[in-house]
């Protein structure tokens, strides 16, 4: 029982800010009468999509030559067909603006067939080299499917999984710890990081703009900048001890950048990008300085500097509502 | 706890409460408006993503400024270290009084930053002045774990800080893996800090902040008592293995104790869940679910009872039914609940729905392909399919 809580309800209620209903319900609540479990089914949700996807997975790996593939290409088949049936017959409408979902599991149902689909692709690619040399390209493929799906649904855990996939076409991994291309040989990658991010952030802000699906251009955003602002990171860093100078240099204008356009946007979440990458850039070069002892002068200098223009920023922010 | 911190964290509480109600549309703007000009909820507050750069930079300002400080005064043995680290370490724990004294902004991130460090100077000083002082393995550790037990209880006491609370339970417990029959002093101590935080918990004049912060010592010490008595963790001896001596023989369980470890493995998860229904207590309830898929997949590593992708497969599709089917069994009950529980939103919990499935998505998201244009003895990261750490490779 919260006794603060219900103290505090009980004043509203004699104030007349809360009505019978509302002070009921509130008071409730607070003695602990009625519990939400609406996270728990969730977690439960997503641990059981997790574990229903890594057990297709397994099953396409180690049981091909017992089952054989058509029967395990078929299987993988009917279960996506199952959760995408279920999705289709629950969906609301399609809109360009938000949808709520129909129910607590659309999203997850939603997401387990479309990776179901990802694994029978992925398997039947292997498989049968439908594409040969580029079989690469299944995973644009899949990415512009998941795309359909997201935009349809409403679903921003199937965007995420398009960018991903999207990304995984182009040799960026998005998940930890492929996607941290540190190696001195890797700029490939890290100039597609570049190119993907940009891309990505610029498809964000062209939903905002036209007003189409506007509520995803954070996922958009986001996922642009830490590819931007990562394969900067990771071009400075790489090396082994040689300061690429052109990397840093980039690492600089993109989150000098990132901080001014955050700021003139009012969104706090790209300017803590830009900061904190800003901040591992000045620590590249402090390295480079070889100031020994002076190195910690100068990082702890830094740190409050830093603290002091986040201070100053937070100041004149004007977060975007 | 001062009494106008107190009073603040209590505002803040309901200011949280309010900010709820109106974000899940229990209550409109009128009301909302009329609450924050009827009472004082607490002052300004900084947003998360600015309290956690505010946070990373106090720590790497503060954490660099202490080697310099090392630097600059000439502090290189281990009684200096210590002796610095100590001092730092209370000038720090006034430092985070002050900042919450005095700051207009609260939280703000930097007075985290501070305890945090303040703790860490506090508990790593004993250590290294035992080392001074020729104390050396459990001698040591016997009177480092009850230290920075006892410094993270005088952190969550004093500052509020929840996490403290519950990293005070698991220093008391690691410090009972020091003495003979570790496990049955570890599970006394955890059965001790359960029923003691249970009846704290309890009492009406409780701060918010120390309420959840002794529901957390709570659920360290039953998570630990879990620990204590699952199959696995006897077989293989793990406490015993935390407080073994260098060169002392490994510890190996009796028969009659990994019976007993059996059946608690089974009994303990479905208490724990029964309790948590009975109390309507959702921590209760995640920890007993969460223990319960330990024993089940403690079970699976000694019985192979169905090939790995049949009991993943198996087990996930009958978890996300079995979700489904409870909601849509709580929304058809009247007016959207049963037995006082409901799968409704009470509060807004629009930021975690959100990212609850999209974190779900990265986790399954596709490993990138090899780049083909990468110079030779590149090793690339890709190629595969599948997901949830079941790729197979191309």
């Amino acid at each position: 029982m919260n006794s603060n809580l219900l103290a505090f309800i009980g004043h509203l209620r004699a104030r007349g800010i809360l009505n019978d209903v509302q002070a009921g319900f509130f008071g409730r609540v607070a003695r602990g009468e009625l519990v939400s479990v609406r996270v728990e089914l969730q977690l439960a949700l997503w641990a059981g999509v997790t574990m229903a996807a890594a057990g297709a997975g397994i099953l396409v790996k180690e049981n091909l030559a017992q089952l054989g593939p058509v029967t395990i290409g078929a299987g993988i088949g009917l279960a996506a067909a199952l959760c995408l049936w279920y999705v289709v017959h629950v969906a609301a409408p399609f809109s360009w603006g938000p949808v709520i979902s129909p129910t607590l599991g659309f999203d997850y149902v939603l997401l387990l067939g479309v990776l179901l689909i990802g694994t029978d692709l992925g398997y039947f690619e292997t498989q049968y080299k439908l594409l040969g040399q580029n079989w690469p390209w299944h995973l644009f493929v899949l990415s512009l499917l998941q795309l359909a799906f997201a935009f349809r649904y409403d679903s921003r855990a199937v965007l995420s999984l398009a960018l991903a996939s999207f990304a995984a076409w182009r040799g960026v991994a998005l998940s930890f710890p492929g996607g941290v291309p540190f190696g001195q040989h890797e700029a490939a990658i890290r100039v597609n990081a570049l190119v993907v991010g940009a891309f990505f952030f610029g498809f964000g802000i062209l939903c905002k703009r036209t007003g189409r699906k506007a509520h995803f251009e954070p996922a958009f955003g986001n996922l642009g900048l830490l590819l931007l602002l990562g394969a900067a990171v990771a071009g400075a860093y790489a090396g082994y001890g040689h300061l690429d100078v052109a990397w840093l240099a980039t690492l600089a204008a993109l989150a000098a950048a990132t901080i001014a356009l955050a700021f003139r946007a009012g969104r706090s979440d790209y300017f803590a990008q830009g900061v904190v990458a800003g901040f591992l850039g000045f620590l590249r070069l402090a390295a480079e300085l070889h100031l020994r002892e002076g190195l910690f002068y100068l990082v702890s200098a830094g740190s409050f500097g830093v603290l002091l223009l986040i201070l100053w920023a937070h100041r004149r922010f004007k977060e975007e509502r | 706890m001062k009494a106008a911190w107190r009073s603040a964290d209590r505002g803040a509480e309901l200011l949280a409460a309010a900010q709820g109600w109106r974000a899940a549309g229990l209550i409109d703007e009128a009301a909302f408006g009329a609450i924050g000009s009827e009472y004082s909820l607490g002052g300004p507050q900084l947003g998360p993503i600015w309290r956690i750069l505010v946070f990373l930079c106090v720590v790497s300002g503060v954490s660099t400024a202490t080697a310099v400080g090392f630097i600059s005064f000439g502090v290189r043995s281990a009684d200096g270290v210590g002796l610095a680290l100590l001092i730092f370490g209370v000038g720090l724990a006034t430092i985070t009084d002050i900042i919450i004294d005095r700051c207009s902004f609260r939280p703000t991130g930097a007075e985290a930053a501070t305890s945090l460090l303040a703790v860490g100077y506090l508990g790593a000083a004993v250590f290294v002045l035992l080392d001074d002082l020729h104390f050396r393995g459990h001698e040591a550790l016997r009177l480092t774990y009850p230290w920075c037990a006892t410094v993270c209880a005088l952190a969550a006491w004093r500052w509020g800080f929840r996490l403290y609370a519950g990293a005070a339970a698991l220093f008391v417990l690691l410090w009972s893996t020091q003495f003979p029959g570790a496990r049955l002093v570890w599970i006394a101590a955890a059965a001790l800090i359960a029923a003691g935080a249970g009846k704290v918990r309890e009492m009406r004049e409780l701060a918010p902040s120390h309420r959840e912060g002794v529901g957390l010592a709570r659920l360290v010490a039953l998570a630990g008592l879990y620990g204590a008595i699952n199959y696995y963790s006897v077989d293989k001896g793990i406490l015993e293995e935390l407080g073994r001596l260098v060169g002392a023989p490994r510890h190996h369980a009796a028969e009659a104790t990994l019976f007993l470890a059996g059946i608690g493995s089974a009994v303990y998860p479905l208490a724990l869940l029964a309790w948590g229904l009975r109390a309507r207590d959702r921590a209760l309830i995640t920890l007993g679910i969460a223990a319960a898929a330990l024993s089940l997949t403690t079970i699976r590593f000694y019985l192979h009872v169905a090939p790995l992708w049949v009991v993943l497969a198996a087990s996930g599709v009958a978890l996300a039914a079995a979700s489904l089917l409870l909601e849509r069994w709580l929304r058809s009950g009247v007016a959207a609940e049963r037995f006082g529980f409901t799968a409704a939103p009470l509060y807004d919990e629009s930021r975690r729905e959100r990212l609850l499935p999209v974190a779900a998505a990265f986790a399954l998201a596709p490993a990138a392909r090899v780049l083909p244009e990468e110079p030779p003895g590149v090793a690339g990261r890709g190629g595969s399919f599948g997901g949830g750490g079941a790729e197979g490779s191309f």
